[in-house]
């Protein structure tokens, strides 16, 4: 099976959940990734200091759409005060698949957008500490043909899913009464 | 002599990089249009430049400093050659960006105002672009824009009517659009651009490296490229200028090496080229350079030339094969340099080059640095695979296996 494109990502791109506009709704916030002129958009509405509903539109990769889509059904119930405590990876973990340096700012877009939306920092993620990954260089000498990527625990199990993750797999867990999927 | 080709006999063997391999495969490089690989002989020019030749440029009076000097100037005159141009008219700066910067500030802060109007094309990169606009909006300039067509050329009747509204100062355009591949009508755009008495500046950055270039019969007021396309060392560009321009021209800019003397209180500027040389130059890379074009020149641009425009062929050919997938450009080989843009419908640019990587084949997406352009094309974004010297009919292959693995991969 390909690491990458695994069926539930492919499943989030061709089909992502809580895509569209959202109107009225209380925040909004637009990005654009510069390295490859995609932009990724969201309206949130905001219910008793939580997001009750949320849409995002936009174009790009499958990483960074499954991310969007994947993300957008977490999101819904949070509390706006803890939509700045994500961090990223709080969303590679999500996501559940290995994700280089160069696609990582892909799987982050969406959290950028939201965070940017709610906070009204557009400024994450900083610079390296969090944007780039965690895992060292990715240069790797003549001879080294492979990089060695340390085993991830977390990553194994999560990864192993293979189908599209429910509400269970939730880690910041919403407190608020369950509001149906939009457009799920 | 031998011909340019990937094989064993071909030139691939002069370029080191080509014997590492990535997860047992060898390596595929088709984004020769972002950077090229470098031959054995340019390695070799600069180390040996560094290890033996090392001074600083222009100041010493002893043997070493000596060498460095003669190094450097033969360099120049290589290049200069190269492209048809005079040495003395032969700027050497950091890349092609600075070349345009270059005028764009010394020039066109001196000839540009108010009512005035510069006119570049929906098809240049950011390079050719934002200095522009810069410019325009620092002087009440309007910036316009030449329309590139469903073929994606330009047009002369268009070009035209934009100079006969009798406002336009500067037309600037590539050579080769980096996105479409089109190969412009320069000669008759410089005739066009002169005739209405404004002054042209040609991005050559994607011709020099794959096409005989001359600078003279090109007609272009100014031509800047870049050495790491033409494969040469990074961090080193080239400006060539009419020298009745440039002798009139401010420096960009200042400090040593451009200067006659310096008083407390005023300064006279050296002679072409140096004016336009501020500080220690990048010395090792312009000799790294001169070994480039020598290289070439070894092979013949006029055969470069036609290996890249079959293998261009080739490729569209075998992209056409593809189900989904849509080059854009002008079709006809002989009318585009050695590149193809593309998309896939259902897959992503960005995962189309995650793809092709799976099959060991070096692709580039995105906008290319070209946002305008991609909105004009109605895509946020392409695939772009283009081919350099050492490139074979094999590449092609693997590219188009890779891309069909990949629709699998996607449920295509």
């Amino acid at each position: 099976m390909d690491d990458l494109y695994r069926d539930y990502i492919l499943e989030h791109y061709k089909r992502p959940h809580n895509f569209g506009e959202l109107d009225p709704h209380d925040l909004e916030g637009l990005e654009h990734n510069p390295l490859c002129g995609d932009e990724l958009g969201v309206h949130i509405r905001v219910k008793d200091g939580r997001i009750e509903d949320l849409r995002f539109h936009g174009h790009g990769c499958a990483i960074s759409q499954a991310s969007a889509s994947i993300a957008s059904q977490e999101l819904k119930g949070m509390q706006l005060e803890d939509i700045g405590k994500l961090d990223a990876d709080w969303m590679i973990e999500l996501l559940g698949i290995p994700v280089s340096a160069t696609r990582r700012k892909c799987a982050l877009l969406n959290l950028k957008v939201v965070r940017g939306a709610v906070t009204g920092d557009n400024s994450w993620p900083v610079s390296s500490t969090e944007a780039e990954s965690p895992r060292g260089s990715a240069i790797s000498n003549v001879g080294d043909e492979e990089l060695a990527e340390p085993v991830d625990v977390e990553r194994e199990a999560i990864g192993a899913r293979d189908t599209i993750p429910t509400s269970e797999h939730r880690i910041l867990k919403p407190t608020g009464n369950e509001e149906p999927h939009g457009n799920d | 002599m031998r011909t340019p080709s990937g094989g064993r006999d071909g030139v691939r063997a002069d370029f080191p990089i080509f014997a590492r391999t990535f997860g047992g495969r060898r390596l595929i490089y088709l984004d020769s249009g972002a950077t090229s690989q470098k031959p054995q002989v340019v390695i070799d020019a600069q180390a040996e430049h560094l290890r033996s030749h090392n001074a600083n440029v222009h100041r010493g009076v002893y043997a070493l400093a000596q060498e460095a000097d003669a190094a450097y100037d033969d360099a120049r005159r290589k290049v200069a050659a190269f492209v048809g141009a005079q040495p003395q008219t032969t700027i050497f700066c950091k890349n092609v960006t600075e070349a345009i910067n270059l005028v764009a500030y010394s020039w066109g802060r001196a000839n540009i105002g108010a009512g005035d109007a510069v006119l570049i094309t929906q098809m240049e990169h950011h390079a050719n672009l934002v200095p522009w606009q810069v410019l325009c909006r620092e002087r009440s300039a309007e910036l316009r824009y030449l329309e590139v067509d469903e073929r994606g050329e330009l047009s002369l009747q268009a070009l035209d009517r934009e100079l006969a509204r009798g406002d336009v100062k500067l037309v600037a355009f590539a050579h080769v659009s980096n996105v479409l591949g089109t190969i412009n009508p320069v000669a008759e755009m410089t005739a066009r651009i002169r005739a209405a008495g404004a002054v042209s500046l040609v991005d050559g950055a994607q011709a020099v490296p794959q096409m005989p270039v001359d600078v003279q019969a090109l007609g272009a007021d100014f031509y800047g490229w870049t050495g790491h396309k033409a494969l040469g060392p990074t961090g080193v560009g080239v400006l060539h200028g009419r020298e009745q321009l440039l002798e009139r021209m401010e420096p960009f800019l200042t400090g040593g090496d451009m200067i006659a003397s310096v008083d407390f209180q005023s300064v006279s500027w050296n002679e072409l080229p140096y004016k336009f040389e501020a500080g220690t130059p990048p010395i090792a890379e312009a000799v790294g350079l001169g070994a480039a074009v020598d290289y070439l020149s070894a092979l013949g641009m006029e055969r470069v030339r036609e290996h890249e425009c079959s293998l261009t062929a080739y490729m569209l050919r075998r992209l056409a094969e593809v189900p989904g997938l849509r080059v854009v450009g002008p079709p006809e080989p002989e009318r585009r340099g050695g590149l193809a843009s593309f998309t896939i419908e259902g897959i992503h640019p960005h995962d189309i080059a995650e793809l092709a990587d799976r099959g060991g084949v070096c692709i580039r997406a995105g906008h290319h640095c070209a946002q305008p352009l991609m909105r004009c094309l109605g895509v946020g974004a392409t695939a772009r695979a283009s081919v350099g010297v050492y490139n074979e009919a094999s590449d092609i292959d693997a590219l188009v296996d890779a891309l069909q693995a990949g629709r699998e991969v996607f449920g295509l």
